[in-house]
Order: structure tokens, then C-alpha cells, then sequence
């Protein structure tokens, strides 16, 4: 009985911390229980994801091979990624009888990692001719979350399981990971991202629904400009801002054995692009001129994507959770803008006598947050909830 | 020459070295009961202005650059510590009657440029941005002898710090987490308790580094970076009983000078015209009407810069949260301060290669150019630090 009730306790403190997007890429777990209001104490999870992003979601929605169509058939980003995230529930001022601080939980989130990227086909080739890397692994952005449970832990010290509640994030992406302009792959963003989250979670308690856990969000973001996009500032300068929508039904099939299915939806607003340097195919000049990339700002159609999420886990033992999740992208729209071309005399500068004019143009694929990617992910995930006082402030 | 001086750029790493190991908190040095402890501090500055080598408040670039760029940067770094008595069961002396610490110190950032710099660096095919894991800090020190004259209660802390540089670090950038020299800090730090309200920190210690493995940014990272003097105080005054205002003072200063001899940093785009030739090196009015184009390269060589040197005072606050959580806020302003600059002649040349061989006769100019990074460059622009403080486990 004891085995049984620490384990509904860990799986309701499971799923603490989503897995960042620091790459736009189906690689949040959903796990049931992110929006539960749990225990005071700390969650660790180790999760394990592979994505070989050899597909993605064209402009109008096309699921097309490749991810950057515009260098040519065959590109990918494979990534494979280390992830660390931490979940803590604590109370805060309990005895300074703060209104509204001191009468509920509190709930932290940190998410920290490492990234192996690479780049494959024509556009690492095109980064390599360029003299810069096609690809850059590190660690990966760091995100935070901070705010508390608005309803569901006002009698934390005494309930026994808690039927339905719901937590406000405030959240924040410190960009310290891995990036080199110069590559069209990399392991961070390298822009601050920041934004909120409301979440919730019911157990039903009905006899025949007994075991079914639900949890729903929503959440806003956004970004601060990129001042130096990368690869030839084909990635956004100004990433849209996003909305999101998640949803995880979960139930216990067998003894310790747990099956969920999750839903995602991001609806990206339209993305900006400043100065584009270069382009995949850039038209070619006349003679004695000089062909280049208009400076005006670029505004793409904005991204999208629907992915959904099948997950089975289990208990090790009672404080330790393994789970295994497998994400297949629904629908999607990246973000892409023409460039138009201009063109002038060579040494024009010198003599004052610049006159340029339109000289076609090219397609760029948006690069960073600008990709929604068509390919199938698999993420491990190890949860561990060390004994609460080793954990807890 | 205007966008010559426009390589003054900086990254944040003085102020965010400095404060990694040596700027003292409240009770930094005092004997801390035995346990581990884990701290987490933010660091972050947006810097528009930097000292030039005359100790002059200059804007980021000088004219090159429209007036507002600036670069920003963030630092995070992790704190392990850990306290006890590895010798207390020996009769080795001193060791076995006085605690020991060891600390390790990660880091990681993003130091980002605006769209101007950018723009320049690309003018001279580099790059401005760095992030990623910044160098990791070995620590292992001893506490000295307590002692306890009535309402005054002190104890010495002697300290040995060796910089492992692991960090990210491009050469083609001219920002980076991480640096390519190693570098031993031995250090002496004290603490004082007045009447269980004020509390004195005072450190001093050197950082003598290694030479550079590796250069960046056309070689305007010293290639021998010079010793660190390094002095810090900070005075916490406690006005209940879980907060703590805090005002402090910071000085370094390099012994001798940085020395560069790697400098490459060119432009890209040549020949240059011979107007971007006039603007860029002043070449006389009489030359720059010449209907012909220059090739310029940096005459090899090795040069020195007259070392750099910092004064920060910093004020903030502390709240000590259920004996187990520490967080802290401080802001540190930049007051006095010289930055590293060297003159570097460059060949002007009708044909490439451009060297000795094929420069202009009488055309030789020189260009005046900004050390960067953290052995180089001083901020003059104020910073911010958020500090947490977590007992990991109750001693």
C-alpha cells in the first residue's frame, strides 16, 4: 500500500519541467502531471532525445524531405540531446502571513542541457564553402520558470491527493547555448525568450474514470532580436510571437505501468528578417556589375505545427520513473521569404555614381525558430524525487 | 583610421571574471559551518562605453560606430562548495585543528553585439557573438586562526585557485565565454563581525596567467596576457534579522603590459578604394585623389599596450531566507579605469600580396587598435548580479 501511494505521489510529482524548444523541433515531453501541484520537494529528470529532422513543413504546409529545400534535396539537422530539468514545489513567507505569497505553494523550473548537432547535404556543404562550420553543439539555452499554484495547494500540509489544480509560470530563457553565427545548425537560440504559462491538472475521481489524470496549457512567448541572425542572417531577426497549446491524457494501465497520449499545437506569429547577406541561389549579375541581396526587412507568413505525442512509463522503484515517448508531427507551416536582388556597377562607391537596380530574386528557407521540422522523435526520459529533506529549502 | 578605432570592442569578461572569484559577499570568508553548499549568480551589464588607454570614457567603437550600439552580456555561473577537515584525523599541523574548503566554479553566457558592431566585424570577416560554457575554477583553500576580542570576531582564509580554460572560445569572434590561458590565484582574504552587525570582507589576491594558446579576433587578444592584481572589500551591514545592505570597492590593475603578436586584423574587401583608404588610415589628401586602390596589411610584430586597470564600487542587498537560501542583488559602477590600446603600422600597397616587399614607399600608416576581451578591455559601464545562495544539505 505504502509502495502504492508513493508511487501516485511520485507520478503526480513526475513530469515536472517541460523539456525546453530550444530548437523548434517536436522534442517537449508532455508528461501527465507538469500542471500538478505536488509535494513540497525536488524533481530531477534526465531526458534523452533524437530527432533527425530530415523533413520539414514547407511554407503552405507541404510536408517536404529536407530541411532547407532552397540549397537543394537532402539537407538535415540531426540532433541528439541531453537534458536535465529540475521542479521544485516549496512554500514561500509561510510565516510571514503574506497575502496571496504565503498561504499556497510555490513551484520553480530549471531546464539545462547538451546538444550534438550536425548538418548534412547541400546547405552544410554551402556553410563549409563559406569558411564557416555547418553546425555547432553545446550546451543549450537555459529556461526558468517561477509563479505559484493559484488553486490546489492552499491545505498542502494536510491533503492526500489534490483532485484538480492549476499553476501560473512566469517564464524566462537565458541564451547561453552553443552558437556560431557563421552555421546554419546550432545548439542555442541565442536570444532571450521570456513569456507566461497556465497549466492545469484533474484526477478524475469517478469510479469508472478512476486512474485518468488530465493536464492542459497554455502558454505565450516572446523573443528579443537576434542582432546577429545566423547563417547569412537567414534566421530571424525578429522570431514572431508564439502561442501554445498542450494536452496530455494519461491513465494507468497495469500495476506501475503508465500510458498517456499528448497533443501540441504553436502557432507562431509572422518572423522579420534584416539585411540578408546571402541565399542559396543568387541571380546572376550583368556584366560589370555587382549583384546583392536587398537590405529592406523581410517578414515571412509566420509558423506553425500540430505534433502528437505517444508515451508509456513506469516505475523503477517507487521514487524513480522511466518513460519512453514517441512524437509524430501532425501539420505544420515554416516560416520562408523571397529576397529580391539588386544590382549596381562595380567601384560604383567611388565615384559617387551607385545606381542600383532590381535584378531578380531568391527564395530563403527561415531558419531557427522560423522551421517547423516533419520528422518523427523519440525521447528517454529518467525522473528521479530524491527525499524531501534533501531537497527542499 | 575612424574604423580601425571601431575594433574597441569589449566583451564583459572583466567585471565577470573578476566577480567569479573574487568579489566577497556577505560573510564570504567567515568560517561557514561544515556542509556543501551550492550557488547559482547572474551576471549581466549592457556596455556602450569602455576606457580608452588614457583612462577616458570613450563610447563603444568611438565615431565609427552610430551612437546607442553596445554589447550585452549575460554570465551564469554555478558554485560548488564544499567545508570540512580532510586532516582532522592526522597530526599534521595546522591542517588538522583548521577546515578546509574546495570549490569548483562553472560558468556559461552569451555576450551579443549590436546590429553596428556586427556590420564592422563582418567588414574585417569575423564575427561578434559568443556563448556557450565559459572556463572552470579549481579551488582549494584553509581557514586561518579565529580569533574573538570581545564584540570583534574575525579569521583569515588562504586560498589557491587554478583557471582551467575549457571554455567556448572562437578566434574568429570578438566575444568569448571562455579564454586560451591558464591561470594561478593565490589568495589572502580576511573577514570581520562587529557586534553581530557588521560584516568586513577583504581580499587580495594575483592571477598569473599563462601565455594564449590561441588568439581572437585578428589577434587583438593578448597573445601574453599580463598578471592580475586584484584587491576587493565589501562591507554588509545587518538591520534585521534576515536582511543585509551591502557597499563595496574593487580595484585591478595588470603588472606590466599585454603583449600581441598575432595581430592579423584586416579587411576583407580588398583593394580598398581610395576612400575607404583616406577614412580608414588618413592616407594624405594629395594620395586619396589617386584614381588607384590600396591592398593594407598589419605589419608582423609584436606589440604591448600599457597594461589596464579598473576601479568598481558596488552597493546592493542580501535577504537570508530559512537559514537555507541566500539571494542577493547588486549593482557595480565602473569609476576610474584604463584600457588596453597599441599602435600597429600597416602596409599600404598597389598589388597583393602586401607586405615589406610591395608596399608604397613613404605610405606606411599606423592604426591606433582596442585590446579586447577579458585580459584587455575595461568596461565603463555599470553591471548587475543576482546571486542564490542553496544548502544543498544541512551540515
Amino acid at each position: 500500500m505504502l509502495r502504492i501511494r508513493l508511487a501516485s505521489a511520485l507520478l503526480a510529482g513526475l513530469a515536472a519541467a517541460t523539456i525546453p524548444e530550444t530548437i523548434a523541433s517536436p522534442d517537449l515531453l508532455l508528461d501527465s502531471g507538469r500542471f500538478l501541484s505536488k509535494h513540497p520537494g525536488m524533481t530531477v529528470g534526465l531526458s534523452l532525445l533524437h530527432d533527425p529532422r530530415d523533413a520539414s513543413f514547407a511554407a503552405d504546409g507541404r510536408r517536404q524531405h529536407g530541411v532547407a529545400p532552397a540549397y537543394g534535396a537532402g539537407s538535415e539537422f540531426p540532433l541528439t540531446r541531453l537534458t536535465a530539468d529540475f521542479d521544485w514545489h516549496f512554500p514561500m513567507f509561510e510565516t510571514e502571513a503574506l497575502p496571496f505569497v504565503s498561504s499556497r505553494l510555490w513551484n520553480a523550473r530549471a531546464v539545462l542541457g547538451y546538444a550534438e548537432t550536425s548538418t548534412k547535404g547541400p546547405i552544410g556543404d554551402a556553410a563549409i564553402a563559406a569558411g564557416g562550420p555547418s553546425s555547432k553543439s553545446g550546451i543549450h539555452d537555459l529556461d526558468l520558470a517561477f509563479g505559484p499554484v493559484l488553486f490546489g495547494s492552499r491545505d498542502w500540509r494536510s491533503r492526500s491527493s489534490t483532485p484538480l489544480s492549476l499553476i501560473l509560470l512566469g517564464e524566462l530563457r537565458v541564451p547561453i547555448g552553443a552558437q556560431d553565427p557563421d552555421a546554419p545548425n546550432n545548439a542555442g537560440d541565442s536570444v532571450f525568450a521570456w513569456g507566461a504559462r497556465l497549466g492545469g491538472h484533474w484526477q478524475a475521481q469517478t469510479a469508472w474514470l478512476r486512474g485518468t489524470r488530465l493536464d492542459a496549457g497554455l502558454r505565450l512567448r516572446w523573443y528579443e532580436a537576434d542582432q546577429e541572425p545566423a547563417f547569412n542572417a537567414q534566421a530571424p531577426t525578429q522570431a514572431g510571437r508564439d502561442l501554445e497549446f498542450d494536452a496530455t491524457l494519461a491513465r494507468r494501465l497495469w500495476r506501475g505501468v503508465h500510458g498517456q497520449v499528448s497533443y501540441y499545437f504553436r502557432d507562431g506569429q509572422a518572423s522579420e528578417y534584416r539585411r540578408i547577406r546571402a541565399t542559396a541561389q543568387p541571380p546572376a549579375a550583368g556584366p560589370l556589375q555587382d549583384s546583392f541581396p536587398d537590405p529592406a526587412p523581410l517578414r515571412d507568413g509566420g509558423s506553425r505545427e500540430q505534433r502528437l505525442q505517444f508515451g508509456l512509463g513506469a516505475f523503477l522503484t517507487p521514487r524513480l520513473w522511466l518513460a519512453f515517448a514517441y512524437t509524430h508531427p501532425l501539420s505544420g507551416r515554416s516560416g520562408s521569404v523571397t529576397v529580391p536582388y539588386q544590382q549596381q556597377l562595380s567601384g560604383c562607391e567611388a565615384f559617387d555614381s551607385c545606381q542600383p537596380r532590381a535584378n531578380g530574386s531568391d527564395v530563403v528557407d527561415g531558419l531557427g525558430r522560423a522551421r517547423s521540422y516533419a520528422s518523427d522523435s523519440v525521447l528517454l526520459t529518467l525522473r528521479w524525487q530524491p527525499r524531501q529533506r534533501s531537497s527542499s529549502p | 583610421m575612424k574604423r580601425w578605432l571601431a575594433a574597441a570592442c569589449i566583451a564583459l569578461s572583466a567585471p565577470a571574471q573578476a566577480a567569479i572569484v573574487f568579489t566577497p559577499h556577505v560573510a564570504e570568508y567567515s568560517v561557514l559551518p561544515r556542509g556543501t553548499y551550492l550557488d547559482t549568480t547572474v551576471v549581466h551589464a549592457s556596455i556602450d562605453r569602455i576606457r580608452d588607454a588614457e583612462g577616458n570614457k570613450v563610447p563603444l567603437g568611438n565615431t565609427a560606430i552610430p551612437p546607442g550600439a553596445a554589447i550585452d552580456a549575460t554570465l551564469l555561473l554555478g558554485r560548488y562548495l564544499w567545508i570540512g577537515n580532510l586532516f582532522e584525523d592526522t597530526s599534521i599541523p595546522f591542517l588538522a585543528d583548521h577546515d578546509q574548503l574546495l570549490r569548483v566554479i562553472g560558468s556559461a553566457g552569451r555576450q551579443s553585439a549590436s546590429g553596428a558592431i556586427n556590420d564592422l566585424s563582418r567588414d574585417f570577416g569575423l564575427t561578434s557573438r559568443g556563448s556557450g560554457i565559459g572556463d572552470l575554477f579549481l579551488l582549494a583553500g584553509v581557514y586561518g586562526r579565529q580569533y574573538h576580542y570581545g564584540p570583534l570576531h574575525g579569521n583569515g582564509l588562504y586560498t589557491l585557485t587554478v583557471k582551467a580554460p575549457v571554455g567556448s572560445f572562437q578566434s574568429d569572434s570578438l566575444l568569448n565565454t571562455g579564454t586560451r590561458y591558464w591561470t594561478v590565484i593565490p589568495q589572502l582574504s580576511h573577514h570581520q563581525d562587529w557586534f553581530g552587525k557588521l560584516s568586513i570582507e577583504a581580499t587580495a589576491a594575483i592571477q598569473i596567467n599563462s601565455a594564449a594558446s590561441q588568439t581572437a579576433y585578428g589577434g587583438l587578444t593578448p597573445s601574453s596576457p599580463a598578471s592580475v592584481f586584484n584587491l576587493e572589500t565589501n562591507f554588509a551591514w545587518r538591520f534585521s534579522e534576515r536582511w543585509f545592505a551591502e557597499a563595496g570597492f574593487t580595484h585591478f590593475r595588470s603588472l606590466g603590459s599585454n603583449r600581441f603578436d598575432d595581430v592579423s586584423l584586416n579587411l576583407v574587401d580588398q583593394p580598398v578604394e581610395p576612400r575607404t583608404a583616406c577614412n580608414t588610415l588618413l592616407v594624405p589628401a594629395e594620395q586619396c585623389s589617386l584614381a588607384m586602390t590600396f591592398f593594407l596589411a598589419p605589419v608582423p610584430g609584436s606589440y604591448r599596450d600599457r597594461g589596464i586597470r579598473n576601479n568598481i564600487v558596488t552597493a546592493g542587498f542580501t535577504y537570508i531566507y530559512r537559514s537555507s537560501a541566500v539571494a542577493s542583488l547588486r549593482a557595480a559602477l565602473p569609476v576610474a579605469g584604463r584600457g588596453s590600446q597599441f599602435t600597429v603600422p600597416y602596409y599600404v600597397c598597389a598589388s597583393s600580396p602586401c607586405n615589406a616587399d610591395s608596399e608604397l614607399p613613404n605610405a606606411r600608416q599606423s592604426a591606433r587598435l582596442n585590446g579586447v576581451q577579458e585580459a584587455a578591455a575595461v568596461s565603463a559601464s555599470p553591471y548587475f548580479e543576482l546571486r542564490f545562495v542553496f544548502l544543498l544539505f544541512a551540515p
